[in-house]
């Protein structure tokens, strides 16, 4: 039985600018993302892997194509469906952690889950297990710069899975950690999709993306290659 | 999701963001706590001036159920407020009068009273003799010591009419100890036992108190009676005792006031003053909103600026549109909130510590109960000033709020700036409201010329004319802030101009510049503050200083003293009787002519400059009705011409007139006025102060007016008159007019039609009265007064100081027998440097907030310059840059508006005409910037630690 698609894009176009300054980000990508699969995205500087990120997530509309997510097609809802997809469905990893630096780690992490109406309490209940799940609950009441690099990144994935969520997408997650703190970051989002969501991991690192299921190479905004990796369980280790 | 929830998230995350960016949010709490400050504290100032029905019971009653003054002869048309010791007429026809005054024993044989007398008395001084008030009675009554009247400050209380207390300011005009001895001009001797402050007078008031009938009681006195037991009288007692022409202040009336309806008094020209209240709050309330609304918003502006990161990263968790909008307008809420706090309590604690300082103008000086009652909260309004500040905070950072949540996610997290080019559109529209500005006040200034001299025949003309110069007057305002609007609008461009201006004085300054302009929205809210700060500013300085102002403080450089002759100014003899003429001149037989007098000040070297005045008898003026001799002189009237000629002026004069509208009904067509030349209803005033004629000789010109003007001794020579007002001139004439006393007597009925001889001059008008010379208000040569047949007197002796003086001087001179009519007034320099003190600091504190937050913004790209290696000069350079060029071209745009328009306001309402305070002007438009740029050079950090910029804010 295969699992329902998740990610699903569809001959999606992108230009930024126009005329002399036309930029062809996209040109035509289309893909699938089934719950519990991970894909990782390989390609060049400049070959539009952030692109083909951020409309995923919604953050961009493309020129041309669909963008289905959780059975949603994107460039059909309006502003307000758009933004409670992204606060209830879709988890987003920024390469710069993007945090709130007035917020604690834990009230960052919560801050999605009561943006979508649930009470103080219960929301930081759910930020805390994340932040366990992550192995960093010690560090709930710091604030963000107060807390490493990496541990800031870790927030970002503990506050990208937290609550209901279906989707995670990552945009070079790993891009300012060392390598050790880099496979921990992978391990915990593996294991998240593991249990039932899709994922888009978007990374110049091939040890990295040795932990997707399938690994998309993009060159001048065209999907050219796939490839399977095997799955190895040694690398999943006992968690 | 739920309203509640989102705003429980805004709530946290704004005032987290206060928390965590402690400099920036106190800037921008600061910038509203300025003005909210300036507010509260006014409104603090008004309410502990106006006192409490038992402040009013403690400090007029003490412990006395009741106090009476005996004020006019009965009549049944008196009658008074409850709270207010003061006789009126309920129609008022001018009736009542002083003549036979009722015996308040007889009235109240019952009531056993208390009597003060307040008086003055001629005592001998630390530096020679001089008036001093006299307090007789028991003053220090144990129902008043101590208990609010009065407090005893140091001694004990008189037991002897040899014994008296003292102010502790008149202690030192006496020079002398506790214990030691005062004494009268006439010889009487006291002992001071004790010094005490009277609550009714301010500290620096010299008072004596002495028992009753221990000094010869003078006429001009009055005096109060206080029931110290029993019952106070009711209101209706009250009502029938002001009937006997006796007003009342009784305790029970005082905490149980009739009803309203019975309070058939108007207060004290009420009507006028409400209506110029009024007014006065319509000028001020858009003129102070503009600079809080403006500071306010670019501080929100900051502030939602500062918050796009945070907003993005929300909107790219989920957060709607609405939710990020509430976010920056709770934050503004929550800053508004605070800054009007701390505004309101800073505002109120100014007031609890320098209040009657406030008051009195002089740390030195307390004031009178009356003017200071205590220190009072005005709750209501405080809480309502701090909700407006937090609605304030939510109105301004809407805007921001608006544009802030519709922010483009990806772009503001990859660090984009979104600013555009300066838009052609905004220079156009700048332009258009500069210009339709200038057409606004240009078109307001003619429309007031119009309305000032638009044919009046009718009554319905001047209400017209009246309803056309508010409309004027309004309109030149409203103008101003067009233009300054206008400026706001153009702001980029005026950053242009900026920049292309100062990138000429080198590499730093063309950084600078390039800085200005590149981050505009950065530094627009400096520029758009400083204007308006400004503006408003030099309109109230323009404004306030002026011609009355300088005309005060020109009156009291000018002392006068009456010659010999006139017997009302004589020393009483020890008895308190009058002594007769013949007695006095025989006593002091060098003082009788006016020249003596005048060579004993010229040889004091206290004044400039000294003229015997000599002038046609004044009919009315009691020191002119008599000459030498006893007998009564041919009465000479000068006529305005105004009151024949031009209605306009009529109306000016019958503003201080209650009665102006039913006059104007009554005498509607302007012939009828005629008739009422000798006493015009509404121009009593002006008329009995103005009959007079001067007749001098240049030099004498000269003193009088206080200055060398070719032109007026000119007129003077070539036969003409010299006028000191412009409302005795008309088209360059004006008409001099006397009064045979023969025919003008009470059997005639005071009818002057067949005793009026008239001429008309040729005029000229000095501009800038001085206060003689509204006295004697024109002066004719003594060849035109011999042509005309006109006899002058001396009456009296002016002279001329380099500033007003002091008790000290006078009492000094009057020791040597130059007696003085002392005139004081505020200095209009010192008036004009407080306004430029509260301004300067108010637009320091505005334009250092305003660029401390553009700077906080700018920290980044210093520590970028700081990291390639600018040193630290190169950066407080053009930090000073930057501060200096934006204040001082807001400074030079809004004060230039502000001062334009301030002047065509006075040029366009004032008879007189209008003197800039210039170094106070100066200090505002180069000192201010100037110390702005110096700030911000020297607060440059000198090592700046490079960071990299984290996706923290
Ligand atoms: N906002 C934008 N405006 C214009 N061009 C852009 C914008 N974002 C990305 N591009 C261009 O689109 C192409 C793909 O960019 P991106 O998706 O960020 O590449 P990658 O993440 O693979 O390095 C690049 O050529 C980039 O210059
Ligand atoms: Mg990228």
């Amino acid at each position: 039985m295969t699992a329902e698609v998740l990610i699903e894009l569809i001959d999606v176009q992108k230009t930024y600018g126009n005329g002399e300054n036309e930029v062809h980000a996209l040109r035509g990508a289309s893909l699938q993302v089934r719950a519990g699969e991970l894909i990782a995205i390989m390609g060049a500087s400049g070959s539009g892997k952030s692109t083909l990120l951020t409309i995923a997530g919604g953050l961009e509309v493309p020129t041309s194509g669909d963008v289905r997510i959780n059975d949603h097609s994107l460039p059909t809802l309006r502003q307000k469906e758009l933004a409670r997809l992204r606060r209830q469905t879709i988890g987003y990893v920024f390469q710069d952690f993007n945090l709130i630096p007035s917020l604690t780690v834990v009230e960052n992490v919560a801050l999605p889950l009561e943006l979508d109406g649930m009470n103080a309490r219960n929301a930081r209940r759910a930020a805390t297990d994340s932040l366990e799940s992550m192995g960093i609950s010690d560090l709930a009441k710091r604030f963000p710069d107060e807390i490493s690099g990496g541990q800031r990144q870790r927030v970002a994935i503990a506050r990208s899975f937290v609550g209901p969520r279906r989707v995670l997408l990552a945009d070079e997650p790993t891009g300012a950690l060392d390598s050790k703190t880099s496979e921990s970051v992978i391990r915990a989002m593996r294991k998240r999709i593991d249990g039932g969501l899709a994922g888009i991991l978007v990374t110049h690192d091939a040890k990295l993306a040795a932990w997707a299921d399938r690994i998309l190479v993009i060159r001048d905004g065209q999907i050219v290659d796939e490839l399977k990796t095997e799955l190895r369980p040694e690398q999943f280790g006992a968690n | 999701m739920s309203r509640f929830n989102e705003s429980v998230i805004a709530i946290k995350i704004a005032q987290r963001s206060v928390k965590r960016n402690k400099l920036q949010s106190f800037l921008i709490i600061a910038i509203i706590a300025v003005p909210v400050f300036l507010v509260s504290a006014l409104l603090t100032l008004d309410a502990s001036t106006k006192s409490t029905v038992s402040e009013q019971l403690k400090y007029e009653l003490g412990d006395a159920v009741a106090k009476y003054e005996v004020q006019y002869s009965p009549n049944k048309n008196l009658a008074q407020n409850p709270d207010l010791l003061q006789l009126q007429e309920i129609i008022p026809d001018g009736t009542a009068t002083r003549g036979e005054l009722v015996d308040i024993h007889q009235v109240l044989p019952k009531t056993n009273l208390v009597a003060v007398t307040k008086t003055d008395a001629i005592f001998k001084t630390a530096s020679g003799i001089g008036p001093i008030s006299v307090f007789l009675g028991e003053s220090w009554n144990p129902a008043f010591l101590n208990k609010g009247p009065v407090t005893l400050i140091e001694g004990s209380v008189p037991e002897g009419s040899n014994e008296v207390l003292v102010t502790p300011s008149a202690l030192k005009r006496f020079g002398v100890q506790l214990g030691e001895t005062i004494s009268t001009e006439s010889g009487l001797e006291f002992k001071v036992v004790g010094t005490m402050r009277d609550y009714s007078t301010s500290t620096s008031a010299d008072i004596v108190f002495a028992m009753d009938k221990s000094i010869p009681n003078v006429s001009g006195s009055s005096s109060f009676y206080y029931q110290l037991s029993g019952d106070s009288p009711s209101w209706k007692e009250v009502v029938k005792l002001n009937q006997q022409g006796i007003a009342v202040l009784s305790r029970s009336v005082l905490l149980n006031p009739p009803v309203t309806e019975e309070q058939l008094l108007e207060e004290n020209s009420g009507g006028a003053s409400l209506f110029a209240i009024f007014s006065v709050l319509l000028f001020l309330v858009p003129l102070g909103l503009l600079p809080v609304v403006v500071l306010a918003g670019s501080a929100f502006a900051f502030g939602a600026r500062r918050q796009t990161r945070t907003l993005a990263v929300m909107a790219s968790l989920g957060a709607s549109r609405n939710t990020l909008q509430n976010v920056t307008v709770t934050s503004g809420i929550w800053l508004g909130l605070l800054g009007g706090l701390s505004g309101v309590v800073l505002g109120v604690l100014l007031v609890a510590f320098f209040g009657p300082s406030l008051v009195t103008r002089s740390f030195a000086v307390q004031p009178t109960w009356n003017q200071y009652p205590g220190f009072h909260i005005p709750w209501m309004f405080l809480i309502i000033l701090v909700i407006a500040s937090g609605v304030l905070g939510a109105v301004s950072s809407y805007l921001p709020a608006r544009k802030a949540s519709r922010v483009n996610i990806l772009a503001t997290l990859r660090g984009q700036r979104s600013e555009g080019q300066v838009r052609a559109r905004t220079g156009v529209g700048a332009l258009v409201l500069l210009l339709a500005g200038l057409a606004v006040v240009i078109f307001s200034s003619m429309l007031f010329t119009y309305a000032l001299n638009m044919p009046k025949e009718a009554v319905s003309a001047y209400e017209r004319a009246d309803g056309l110069k508010r409309l004027a007057v309004y309109g030149q305002l409203a103008g101003g802030i067009i233009t300054v609007i206008g400026f706001m609008v153009g702001r980029g461009w005026i950053l242009r101009g900026i920049r292309a201006v100062i990138s000429r004085f080198g590499k730093q300054f063309n950084f600078a510049g390039r800085d200005l302009l590149f981050n505009r929205s950065r530094y627009a809210p400096v520029l758009s503050s400083v204007l308006v700060v400004y503006f408003v500013g030099a309109m109230i300085l323009s404004v306030s200083h002026g011609p009355m102002q300088k005309q005060a403080i020109e009156n009291a450089k000018q002392q006068t003293m009456l010659p010999g002759q006139y017997n009302y100014m004589f020393p009483l003899n020890n008895d308190g009787a009058e002594p007769t003429p013949e007695k006095y001149l025989a006593s002091i037989p060098s003082l009788q002519t006016a020249e003596y007098r005048k060579n004993m000040i010229t040889q004091t070297g206290a004044f400039t400059n000294a003229a015997v005045i000599t002038a046609t008898p004044d009919f009315y003026y009691g020191a002119a009705s008599r000459d030498s001799a006893g007998n009564f002189l041919e009465s000479f009237n000068f006529t305005m011409p105004h009151v024949i000629f031009n209605p306009e002026t009529v109306c000016y004069s019958q503003a201080i007139s209650s009665h102006h509208e039913a006059f104007m009904k009554e005498h509607a067509d302007v012939k009828d006025w005629e008739n009422y030349i000798n006493y015009p209803p509404g121009c009593a005033n002006i008329i009995e102060m103005n009959r007079t004629i001067v007749v001098a000789d240049v030099k004498t010109l000269q003193t009088i007016s206080n200055r060398v003007d070719p032109n007026a001794e000119q007129t003077l020579t070539a036969g003409g008159v010299v006028v000191f007002s412009r409302v005795f001139d008309f088209n360059g004439t004006a008409k001099i007019r006397w009064t045979k006393e023969s025919e003008y007597s009470m059997e005639n009925n005071f009818d002057s039609s067949n005793a009026s001889k008239a001429v008309d001059l040729k005029s000229y008008v000095v501009p800038g009265m001085v206060s003689e010379s509204l006295r004697y208000m024109a002066i004719i040569s003594p060849e035109t007064a011999a042509k005309l047949d006109i006899q002058a007197y001396p009456v009296a002796v002016l002279a001329n100081t380099e500033a007003p003086i002091s008790t000290e001087v006078t009492d000094e001179l009057m020791g040597k027998g130059i007696w003085f009519e002392r005139f004081t007034a505020d200095d209009p320099n010192a008036l004009a440097w407080l306004v430029t003190w509260v301004a300067g600091i108010f637009v320091l504190l505005a334009t250092s907030i305003a660029l401390g937050l553009s700077q906080i913004e700018a920290a980044t790209d210093k520590r970028t310059l700081a990291a390639i290696g600018a040193p630290k000069s190169f950066r407080s350079r053009m930090v000073a840059t930057q501060a200096f060029a934006l204040t001082f071209t807001g400074a030079a745009l809004g004060g230039g508006v502000g001062i334009a328009v301030g002047l065509t306001l006075v040029t366009s309402a004032s008879i007189s005409d209008l003197v800039l305070p210039w170094p106070q002007v100066v200090t505002l438009l180069l000192g201010v910037p100037m110390l702005a740029a110096f700030i911000f050079w020297v607060f440059t950090p000198k090592n700046l630690k490079y960071e990299v910029r984290q996706a923290l804010d």
